[in-house]
């Protein structure tokens, strides 16, 4: 540890010295307060003076006032040695700034002690002063009138204020703007010198006792390249030996903010990429669907003389094997005739720009009139379907695509089943949804044929040819239910024991506030109750 | 009690029209038609309906006064209108919905009345004639009627009459009839004819 | 009195097609390949149900009827249209008026005779 003994007597300056030596000191000496002034301009004087009160030129109390008022500069810790212990002199040297005072002649143990005691502050001090020196955050001390009072030399470096810096204000004056403007905030509000950014920043604190935090584009200056930074700026109001202080702590979050805006920018990339993927799909799902519409219709014409022709054909030739061929011919026209017309609406229903116009529909009602319209094919399969509806459940659909989910779940429940179909429908409400099933007892599925019956053109065995089915059927059923934001599943608990073909639509359960009566009331079979009552407020649909 | 049944069709509704009106009892209800169809052949196609059906059917006439049992038919060219819901108007104008007879002008022309009844149907056809009809009957308490797409030749008209949401009842053309004669009734003592 | 039928279709399966399901009732029949050779056999005096394909080259179904409308050919003619499309082009729906029935391709037997005989009657 340095220390700094100005003292003109020569015998109390040997003498001390001799003692601070003794105890570890390396010592400077100075015979006069000018002497003295000159060493502690220094940047790297002692950082511990013992001032005499009495000395020719510059008193002690002058020097050490002289090193209070000089700014930013490490602290220098100043005892006074002094013969008089008079009140007023210890006020005024406090006063002064002093820290401490040795009477003369001193006794060495007290001294010691008393330095100790120094060397313990100024320890602190340092290792204050090193975080403070060492940190990456900038710290900006002004008071009131924004001269700056202290900053670490993070903030000198960003702001390029310093001591005696020429860029903007000097420690201890006030800031002016850096471009030279008009120097008030009315002026300047838009300027991002450092000087005026200050302002506004020292401005802020007083509208609120709080403490205040903004992320703020900064540019540094003497920084390299035009690049701009981005920091946390919080400005806070401080009491500062009992002067009023404004402290701007500066904390640069370039990097983070970087990062942030280059994953951001890989999100809009990612998404753009994946929107412009979309857009390619769904421009190859359409025109995949304009392909298969012109087709259909193309197909349509040339079909025309086949569909017509034949049967007249069949019924005119009297000769029982070209009857037969006929009959052949016939019956794989219809196929094509079936394909082309399931494959078209298949393309109709899957044009995503049209959404099923809805009607709330009672779903027992609805399949007793399918299996009426029905009745001459299910007759002749000798199929029976157990309609376990018994009072009315209402979904909303689409009445014409509901009767084709109908159509073809009963159809292909007669086609699978061997020697009389037994076919059982039933249909529960569970919340906003309605879900459906229909059981038979047919050859049932496979675990893989569950998952795949709705795929287009799958058939559970591929070897089979036959012409009673084109393969969409349950295609087009799936597609009807997900237009109307519903989903259909098939169990089975393996081949020839049957399988269960179940989907789900929206609960079309009258509002209370609605109605007059909830559905129970109109009975369980509404179609003679209600059919002729244009009043009834639940109109069968389809009646 | 008099109840007015507007039916209104076009593409395909010549054939439908045969086939509401084949075997139809003489309802205790007057049928207005406004078909879409060139004025040539207003006098063919009456003859065709007349001989489907035990109602009168004729074609309607400026001032013509609205008798149960009897069917009346627009003829082509110029607008149909009803007074008070029992007499008939020919109207000139110009063509609504790129057609004279428009069935919006002659099913908005109808009234909510105490002691009448009115029933809107809508068939076949391209475009969306009829649709804006069948709201206003709608709304004056009326009974409303669509064609079902499967049965519809074109389901233009019926689909924009569904569209409003003010169709009571859709309907499969085979079951028009019955529907018809379910909501009106039959007359009990037969017109003799003329 | 003979009930004449034109039928206007591009495609001559199409044309033979009907020929060989009407000419043994209407031995009358008449044909046209296309829109301008239908306007020909009106300018010269046919009169009668006219079955016209939607989709023809040159001038197809709808705008064969406009020039036929145009030309004040129309009177006393009744037309069906022939088409492989589900839903007719709206565009042409000024022509409605004009156009009694629809016959959907492809069409059997049954459905054309039904047709042709329906519209037939409104002939005078």
């Amino acid at each position: 540890m340095r220390v700094l003994i100005a003292e003109d007597d020569p015998v109390s300056r040997l003498s001390l010295q001799a003692s601070l030596k003794k105890w570890g000191y390396e010592v400077t000496t100075a015979i006069d307060g000018n002497a003295a002034w000159e060493i502690l301009q220094k940047n790297d004087c002692p950082r511990l003076a013992i001032l005499d009160w009495e000395m020719p030129g510059l008193t002690g109390v002058e020097v050490c006032r002289r090193v209070r008022s000089s700014v930013g500069r490490d602290y220098v810790y100043i005892a006074f040695l002094t013969a008089r212990v008079l009140k007023e002199d210890i006020i005024e040297g406090f006063d002064a700034g002093a820290d401490d005072f040795i009477t003369k002649p001193f006794n060495p143990r007290e001294l010691e002690g008393r330095l100790r005691a120094a060397d313990r502050i100024l320890d602190l001090h340092a290792e204050l002063g090193a975080i403070y020196n060492a940190s990456p955050v900038a710290m900006i001390l002004l008071d009131r009138d924004c001269r700056i009072k202290n900053l670490n030399p993070t903030g000198a470096r960003l702001s390029g204020l310093s001591a005696g810096g020429s860029s903007g204000a000097a420690i201890g004056a006030s800031l002016r703007c850096a471009h030279g403007g008009p120097h008030t905030l009315e002026n300047t509000p838009a300027c991002t010198c450092w000087p005026c950014l200050l302002q506004r920043f020292v401005a802020g604190t007083q509208r609120t006792e709080k403490i205040t935090r903004e992320e703020v584009i900064l540019r540094p200056l003497n920084h390299s390249g035009s690049e701009e930074l981005c920091f946390l700026v919080s400005t806070e109001r401080l009491l500062v030996t009992g002067e009023d202080m404004v402290l701007v702590v500066l904390e640069d979050i370039s990097a983070r903010k970087k990062a942030e805006r280059s994953l951001a920018d890989l999100n809009r990339t990612l998404e753009s990429r994946v929107e412009q993927r979309s857009a390619e799909v769904y421009q190859l799902l359409r025109q995949k669907d304009g392909f298969v519409r012109r087709l259909g219709h193309d197909l349509k014409t040339p079909l025309t003389p086949l569909v017509a022709l034949l049967p007249t054909v069949e019924k005119r030739v009297q000769d029982p094997k070209a009857k037969k061929m006929l009959r052949l011919a016939i019956r794989n026209v219809e196929f094509m005739r079936g394909l082309v017309e399931k494959t078209l609406q298949l393309a109709e229903l899957n044009n995503t720009n049209t959404k099923p116009i809805t009607e709330r529909i009672d779903l027992g009602e609805e399949i007793r009139n399918v299996i009426a319209t029905l009745s001459y094919i299910l007759e002749a399969a000798a199929a029976r379907v157990i309609n376990q509806i018994t009072a009315p459940v209402w979904v909303l659909a689409n009445p014409l695509e509901l009767r084709e989910v109908f159509h073809n779940l009963i159809t292909n429940a007669i086609k699978y089943s061997e020697g009389g179909a037994t076919l059982r429908i039933a249909a529960t409400r569970n919340g906003r949804m309605v879900t459906m099933s229909f059981s038979d007892e047919g050859i049932g599925m496979t675990a893989e044929d569950t998952r795949r019956v709705f795929e287009e053109f799958y058939k559970a065995d591929p070897s089979r040819h036959d012409r009673s089915s084109t393969g969409l059927g349950l295609s087009v059923c799936r597609t009807i239910v997900e237009r109307h934001g519903g989903r259909i599943w098939a169990e089975s608990p393996g081949l020839r024991l049957g399988s269960t073909i179940s989907f789900s639509l929206p609960s079309g359960e009258p509002d209370i506030d609605r109605a007059g009566a909830t559905p129970e009331e109109t009975g369980p079979c509404p179609t003679t109750g209600t059919q002729n009552n244009p009043h009834n407020p639940f109109k069968p649909s389809n009646d | 009690m008099n109840t007015v049944i507007l039916i209104g069709a076009s593409t395909g509704g010549p054939r439908a029209l045969q086939t509401v009106l084949r075997g139809m009892p003489p309802l205790d209800a007057s049928i207005v038609l406004v078909q879409h169809m060139p004025e040539y052949i207003s006098g063919p196609f009456r003859n065709t309906l007349a001989g489907l059906t035990e109602m009168q059917v004729v074609i309607a006439t400026d001032r013509m006064g609205l008798e149960p049992g009897t069917v009346y038919i627009a003829p082509g060219g110029i607008h149909l209108t009803l007074e008070g819901n029992t007499q008939l108007r020919l109207v000139q104008g110009p063509k609504v919905c790129f057609v004279r007879p428009s069935i919006d002008v002659a099913m908005k022309s109808l009234q909510q009345k105490p002691g009448s009844r009115i029933i809107g149907v809508i068939l076949t056809g391209m475009g969306q004639d009829g649709a804006e009809g069948i709201t206003h009957i709608k709304k004056a308490g009326g009974i409303t009627i669509a064609q079902d797409e499967k049965s519809s030749t074109i389901y233009g008209m019926p689909r924009a009459a569904v569209q409003t949401g003010s169709v009571d009842h859709v309907l499969p053309l085979e079951r028009v009839q019955s529907k018809l004669i379910g909501l009106a009734g039959v007359l009990l003592k037969p017109r003799s004819g003329g | 009195m003979t009930k004449h039928i034109l039928v206007v279709d591009d495609d001559p399966s199409m044309r033979e097609t009907v020929e060989l399901l009407l000419n043994e009732v209407h031995p009358s029949i008449r044909f046209a390949d296309g829109g301008r050779q239908c306007l020909e056999e009106l300018r010269a005096g046919f009169r009668g149900l006219i079955l016209m394909d939607v989709m023809m080259p040159e001038l197809n179904g709808w705008e064969t009827i406009a020039a036929i409308v145009e030309e004040g050919l129309d009177d006393g003619n009744i037309f069906c249209m022939f088409t492989a499309v589900q839903d007719p082009e709206p565009r042409m729906e000024f022509l409605k008026e004009y156009v009694l029935d629809y016959i959907r391709k492809p069409f059997t037997s049954e459905e054309l005779v039904a047709v042709v005989d329906s519209s037939l009657g409104y002939l005078t």
